[in-house]
């Protein structure tokens, strides 16, 4: 199902088609318009700005309140559940409270502030924060995930370790730092790598947010690739653009691969 | 009701021999036990003649028709597991005719087989109940009862006490062993507890790295084993073991020096064959063939530890050459840990093996 | 355990509850303005309603066609989870137990499945399905979707086999079955829990999916509920209130699913991502 189509976008991201009539053969063209093309750039900048944004921010708030739900018996179960909220919530009931509920300069909660208090601009509308913004978005949607993975993780370091480290007298910080964090690297190594892959294919709140504007500022290889497929109807670029897009995941993904062979031998 | 007969049978997975070329013959109600070591390839071989494997090459016969190539249910076999591998999902009822099940008997015939193999085993108070609310022993009748109701012609047995606590395995053998009786059929039953096999056993096939070390009854492999393995795998506290040389040879004994136990020739009587004089053997002795001596005619020992388990005690001593025995101790004496007593061997139980390892 | 040591406890608490506000501050924000007039909500965004009404509620249903897109979603989430669940599982159950000689290549092709985007295949298949007029067809979709979704879930399940005792298996064919009869009596009854769990996520995926349904799912009939919320919202963007109440539509019956259901959110996401 997946191995056709995809065989297919191979062939056509060498053509030029139009979606209705047959295509046309163009070689390499596609490649060399793309990168002519300063918007494919900028959609590549923005991506790996996206990327690092997000294996940092994300990781680094996750990490640490996963590790403070530790001793939280009791409410361990609640807290789950709160920050799991976000992510389970369908992109465009989140979009749609952010956008318009929220950074809306005349009716959303931005407007009035900026109204009573301190006058702010639309983050959304502004070529140097709209990134930034639809990306905090994005961290407060995703987060949550980031942070269950790492707590059920450091849930699983073996106990005789902290204990033996207890009792040598390591105090909570160098328990964390020596026994815990090491223990995860795994799983750590293992999100780096499922957080790369999804920037480079994030799509939803971008396009719903801002559709790749204002000025190309949020645009990602992933609405540009939409953009050029579904608007102007060049679809053989699409396809080649959706190429670069799984190259960066393959590269990822082959490189956790290969770090890990051992462990993937059957 | 069978007779089972292999012939030249073989296994290898990839470039590894773990059978090598062998040879079985089992009578109709036969009890047979495999046993040996870890890796020894006595389950590989049971799960061939059940069929789970296959077979490199070599013929399996069930009375007498050609099994090789045909799978367990053509072949009328029953297993009995180490894990029980009863249907967690299904009652009692339901795991005992889930084979007659497949085979397409309609339920009213299939609730009378079953009912008759719960009453043979007792287990109709828990026809209705779920394999976690009950027992190891009685998850394990249950195992049994799989395999009765199927009235197979050969069963099979996979370790199948391994699991259960020392006196629930004592009770559940003595079960197998009436199981034996009662139904008169042909068992096949592997185990590396030396003491289920001599208990259980009709005949015994010591296996070791897919090669049959011996094939005999429990007392057979005893007092008469074929070499050094099988004499120092059967029989609980092990053999002792020195290494000798011979001195002299005459009509019905043999002389041998041991250099760990003293100065001095030792007869050996149980030589089948005549060695020639200065060979290397190594010696085989069993604890209870080990009795207190006076100092003339016995060798010096220290006592090192005593085991006492109540009618015998296990007196593990030290000579001043150096050679460590086990020796069995019937009559209650305090065997003071330190002091030195004289030990002599019955030269009637004296084995000889070759270097090589078979019995000379 | 290990206990809390001697150092306050305060930090943690100010973290932890700043954290939590602003998980929910948004959604608290979207809950009070739903029963608002859109004229009260630019006055004060903040404030608390003056009165609980449905009146937003109701346009918002309307407006979005909801009875419509609430039968769709349905349609599409239960065929997606029903085709993902059976394939998923015919799928793992060869891999769980034979020693699969293309084990590497198997693993990279489902390492690919992940890693590439979506937009590889959507063009021509989207262009593909025209074709075949199947454009707006929910179970069209749904293949699509289960499609995308089988990779994951078949590793999920194939984890979840594997903790079933090969033994059963053994004992089973001894019994006469073959083995599709040892997959139906004996496999898939005790995968049952692994199998809810790849459902409750699929299902999640499922109703939340944006890309592939706004492609496929064209046409006012064909709308789920989530692309009937999108197409309101360009339209109506006016007035928050209906927004509001149209986002707490949508937001509602998972929030409800997945308290009752945490348990096996939080397994499915985290088993494989976890090296135990």
């Amino acid at each position: 199902m997946i191995f056709v189509p995809a065989l297919m976008t191979l062939v056509l991201a060498f053509t030029a088609w139009d979606g209705v009539s047959k295509p046309v053969w163009l070689g390499l063209d596609n490649f060399r318009d793309l990168l002519n093309d300063v918007i494919f750039w900028r959609a590549i900048f923005n991506n790996v700005k996206w990327t690092l944004i997000f294996l940092t921010v994300p990781m680094a708030i996750a990490l640490v309140v996963a590790s403070l739900l530790l001793t939280r018996r009791r409410s361990q179960a609640v807290y789950q559940s709160i920050f799991l909220l976000p992510y389970i919530l369908s992109p465009i009931a989140n979009a749609s409270i952010w956008s318009n509920m929220i950074f809306d300069q005349r009716s959303g909660v931005l407007g009035y502030f900026s109204r009573h208090l301190l006058a702010m601009h639309d983050p959304l509308g502004h070529v140097s924060t709209a990134l930034y913004t639809v990306a905090s978005v994005d961290i407060w949607h995703f987060w949550g995930y980031l942070a269950i993975v790492f707590f059920a993780a450091m849930r699983q370091v073996p106990s005789e370790q902290l204990e033996a480290a207890y009792l040598e007298g390591a105090s909570g910080w160098q328990i964390f730092r020596h026994i815990t964090l090491p223990n995860i690297v795994p799983t750590i190594a293992l999100m780096f790598v499922i957080v790369t892959i999804f920037s480079f294919l994030t799509f939803d709140y971008v396009y719903l947010m801002t559709a790749g504007g204002p000025a190309h500022s949020t645009e990602l290889l992933s609405t540009l690739a939409y953009g050029l497929a579904f608007r102007s109807f060049e679809v053989g670029k699409a396809t080649a653009v959706a190429l670069f897009m799984s190259l960066f995941g393959l590269v990822a993904a082959y490189s956790y691969v290969w770090m890990n062979r051992e462990s993937l031998r059957q | 009701m069978a007779t089972l007969v292999l012939q030249k049978v073989e296994k290898h997975f990839d470039s590894v021999q773990i059978i090598q070329s062998l040879d079985l013959s089992v009578e109709h109600g036969e009890f047979i036990v495999f046993v040996g070591p870890s890796g020894c390839g006595k389950s590989t071989l049971l799960r061939m003649i059940a069929g789970l494997e296959p077979v490199s090459s070599g013929e399996i016969r069930i009375d007498g028709n050609d099994v090789t190539n045909l799978p367990p249910v053509d072949r009328n076999v029953a297993m009995v597991f180490q894990n029980y591998a009863l249907y967690p999902h299904m009652t009692v009822e339901e795991n005992i005719g889930f084979g007659l099940r497949i085979a397409g008997i309609p339920k009213a015939q299939r609730r009378e087989k079953v009912m008759e193999a719960a009453r043979i085993l007792k287990l109709e108070p828990y026809l209705t109940r779920k394999p976690k609310a009950l027992s190891g022993g009685q998850r394990q009748r249950v195992a049994i009862g799989r395999a009765i109701v199927k009235k197979p012609k050969l069963f099979l047995f996979d370790e199948p006490l391994s699991n259960l606590d020392a006196e629930l395995r004592f009770q559940t053998r003595l079960e197998i062993a009436k199981l034996h009786q009662d139904l008169d059929a042909t068992m096949i039953y592997v185990t590396h507890d030396q003491v289920e096999a001599m208990t259980l056993a009709d005949r015994i096939v010591v296996l070791r790295s897919g090669c049959i070390e011996q094939i005999g009854t429990p007392m057979d492999l005893y007092a008469d084993p074929a070499n050094v393995f099988v004499a120092g795998f059967v029989g609980s506290p092990k053999m002792n073991f020195f290494d000798a040389r011979i001195s002299a040879v005459s009509e019905d004994s043999v002389s041998v020096k041991i250099p760990t136990i003293g100065p001095g020739d030792y007869e050996c009587r149980t030589l089948r064959s005549r060695p020639a004089v200065g060979t290397e053997v190594t010696l085989g002795i069993r604890s209870e063939h080990i009795g207190e001596s006076s100092p003339e005619r016995g060798f010096p020992a220290t006592i090192g530890i005593v085991e006492r388990l109540g009618s015998v005690s296990y007196a593990y001593v030290e000579t001043e050459h150096g050679a460590r025995l086990t020796i069995e101790r019937r009559v209650q004496r305090d065997d003071h840990i330190g002091s030195v007593m004289h030990f002599r061997m019955m030269p009637e139980h004296i084995f000889a093996f070759a270097k090589t390892g078979e019995r000379l | 355990m290990i206990r809390s040591y001697q150092r306050s406890q305060l930090p943690d608490r100010l973290l932890l509850g700043l954290v939590v506000l602003v998980s929910l501050a948004p959604l608290l924000l979207m809950l009070v303005n739903a029963f608002k007039q859109h004229a009260d909500i630019v006055e004060n965004p903040l404030s608390l309603p003056h009165s609980l009404t449905m009146t937003n509620f109701k346009a918002a249903w309307i407006g979005g066609h909801f009875t419509v897109g609430l039968l769709n979603s349905v349609l599409l989430t239960g065929t997606t989870v029903l085709v993902t669940v059976a394939l998923g599982s015919l799928a793992a159950f060869p891999l769980a137990r034979h020693r699969i000689r293309l084990w590497k290549l198997v693993t990279l092709y489902f390492l690919c499945s992940v890693t590439v985007p979506i937009q590889l295949f959507l063009f021509p298949l989207y262009f593909f399905y025209a074709r075949l007029s199947l454009i707006g067809n929910v179970f069209a979709t749904a293949l699509i979707i289960a499609a995308v979704n089988l990779p994951l879930s078949v590793m999920l399940l194939r984890t979840y086999i594997l903790t079933i005792p090969p033994e059963l298996d053994d004992a089973a064919f001894i019994d006469g079955a073959s083995p599709w009869q040892i997959f139906c009596y004996v496999i898939f009854p005790l995968m049952k829990p692994g199998c809810v769990t790849v459902a409750v996520i699929v299902a999640l995926n499922t109703w939340n999916e944006f890309l592939i349904t706004s492609t496929f799912q064209q046409g006012d009939a064909g709308f789920t509920m989530t692309l009937g919320y999108h197409a309101m919202a360009g339209a109506m963007s006016a007035d928050l209130g209906i927004m509001m109440a149209g986002a707490c539509i949508i937001i509602v019956p998972i929030i409800v699913l997945f308290l009752f259901l945490q348990r096996l959110f939080v397994d499915g996401m985290t088993s494989g991502a976890v090296k135990g």
